[in-house]
């Protein structure tokens, strides 16, 4: 396919598919809490959650248990999301809002059963999937944020192949774009991903926002101690966090219509 | 001498040495995934809990779309913050901040809530000043939407970081004013 034809399939993507400027909505939203750090994984056990009220009976009625490396890895699974303890790693995912169910677990976990983890850095992360009309109206947004055309005589032979089906059908896979140093927040970056969703078939994009946050070296100095360093993190979390997914749901309906 | 033993062995016989004989068996799947989670990054492995992603666009002909559509999502319409300020004997009266949604997100307002809404599990954390989340949804299905209202009672720390601060600061205070013989 010459550039020109290439073209051509872009300006028939740009008629059909013109709306940049439509409001697109998630079909389903998950939200993800990341602390990294040092945790003594025994402290994140059933009993321990049960003791200090971190989950609701009914929840833990309902929860599934791993233990699957005693010391190193504990998997609590519950009704509305996911715990998982490593040493050097906690995380909590939430499949359904209210998300701030996430980071009040953790953060109770964290004071309540486990004051001798600390946190050294943390990621909020949010998956929006959007469901196209078409697989035509997919290969549209996709073009427009990665044209074939800058690819070369691959990106040609990609775009023929968008008249093709099922799995002789090429395109975007992944594509990431950072913004560098936010000013809301010592050290970090917002990362923003793009692939296929599995949700809707072909018609379905995934959107991740991960939104991470360290301390500088100037205030890991200052603060001295890895206590404190974690206080400050945590205490990024707790004030942080509702601003963080609000901006998330608007980066992602931002990318997923061109807004 | 346990301690020297663990280190000489890899994750896989420490998982086979430390779970209960009914356990499922490790596979070097899991192993390999493991060792992936413990040096990623700060993004999660959302995928695994909402998603089968990752395979090629767009799926293979042998995965049928309809079959695809059959699941259930679930569209956050809007959310509100809010803390109860005063307990009656069916609702409860509460300050709500909206957090999302389209002409919510910002915005403050009393409201009077069922206690019907309030799940069982959530009934014993019902009481003034305590703080919950209100949702509305629309949920997908097969079968149509329906639009639905979820009230969460939060489960914050005993101690808040403010507390902890104010703490310390009183004891500096003491221990300031404390006269050692």
């Amino acid at each position: 396919m010459s550039r020109n034809n290439l073209c051509e399939e872009r300006s028939y993507f740009a008629d059909r598919y013109p709306s940049p400027n439509a409001a697109m909505k998630p079909a389903q939203t998950g939200v993800s809490v990341v602390l990294l750090g040092n945790f003594k994984v025994s402290d994140f056990e059933l009993d321990q959650i049960r003791s200090v009220k971190a989950l609701s009976e009914n929840d833990l009625d309902q929860a599934h248990y791993d233990g699957l490396l005693r010391e190193q890895l504990v998997s609590v699974t519950f009704p509305w999301g996911k715990m998982q303890v490593f040493t050097d790693r906690l995380s909590v995912e939430v499949g359904n809002a209210p998300f701030v169910r996430g980071p009040d677990l953790l953060l109770k976990m964290l004071r309540d059963a486990s004051p001798a983890s600390t946190v050294t850095k943390f990621g909020i992360n949010l998956t929006s999937h959007y469901r196209y009309d078409s697989i035509e109206a997919r290969d549209a947004f996709a073009v427009r944020l990665a044209p074939p055309a800058a690819w070369g005589w691959f990106g040609d032979e990609v775009a023929n192949s968008f008249k093709e089906r099922d799995d002789r059908h090429g395109g975007l896979m992944r594509i990431t774009m950072r913004q560098a140093a936010p000013s809301d927040r010592p050290k970090g970056w917002i990362d923003v991903t793009v692939e296929p969703s599995g949700l809707f078939g072909n018609q379905g994009v995934a959107i991740t926002v991960n939104d991470h946050y360290e301390v500088s070296l100037e205030e890991a100095e200052s603060l001295r101690s890895q206590r404190a360093i974690s206080e400050v993190l945590l205490a990024m979390v707790e004030g942080g966090f509702d601003n963080s997914v609000e901006r998330s749901f608007r980066i992602c309906d931002a990318v997923a219509g061109g807004v | 001498m346990q301690t020297a033993h663990l280190a000489a062995t890899d994750s896989r016989e420490y998982f086979r040495s430390a779970t209960t004989a009914d356990a499922a068996p490790v596979s070097d799947d899991m192993v390999r995934r493991f060792r992936r989670t413990q040096s990623s990054p700060t993004t999660q492995a959302v995928p695994e809990l909402h998603i089968s992603v990752a395979h090629p666009s767009p799926p293979p002909a042998t995965l049928p779309q309809e079959s695809l559509v059959e699941q259930v999502s679930t569209q956050l319409l809007a959310e509100w913050h809010g803390q109860v300020t005063e307990v009656l004997a069916s609702s409860f009266v509460a300050e709500l901040k909206g957090r999302h949604g389209e002409g919510v997100a910002g915005k403050e307002e009393v409201a009077v809530i069922p206690r019907d809404e309030v799940s069982p599990d959530d009934a014993e954390l019902l009481e003034p000043g305590a703080f919950f989340s209100l949702c509305i949804a629309y949920e997908q299905s097969s079968r149509g939407r329906r639009k639905f209202t979820t009230v969460v009672f939060r489960r914050l720390p005993a101690y808040r970081r403010e507390e902890l601060e104010e703490a310390r600061e009183r004891g500096r205070q003491i221990a300031r004013g404390l006269q050692l013989e």
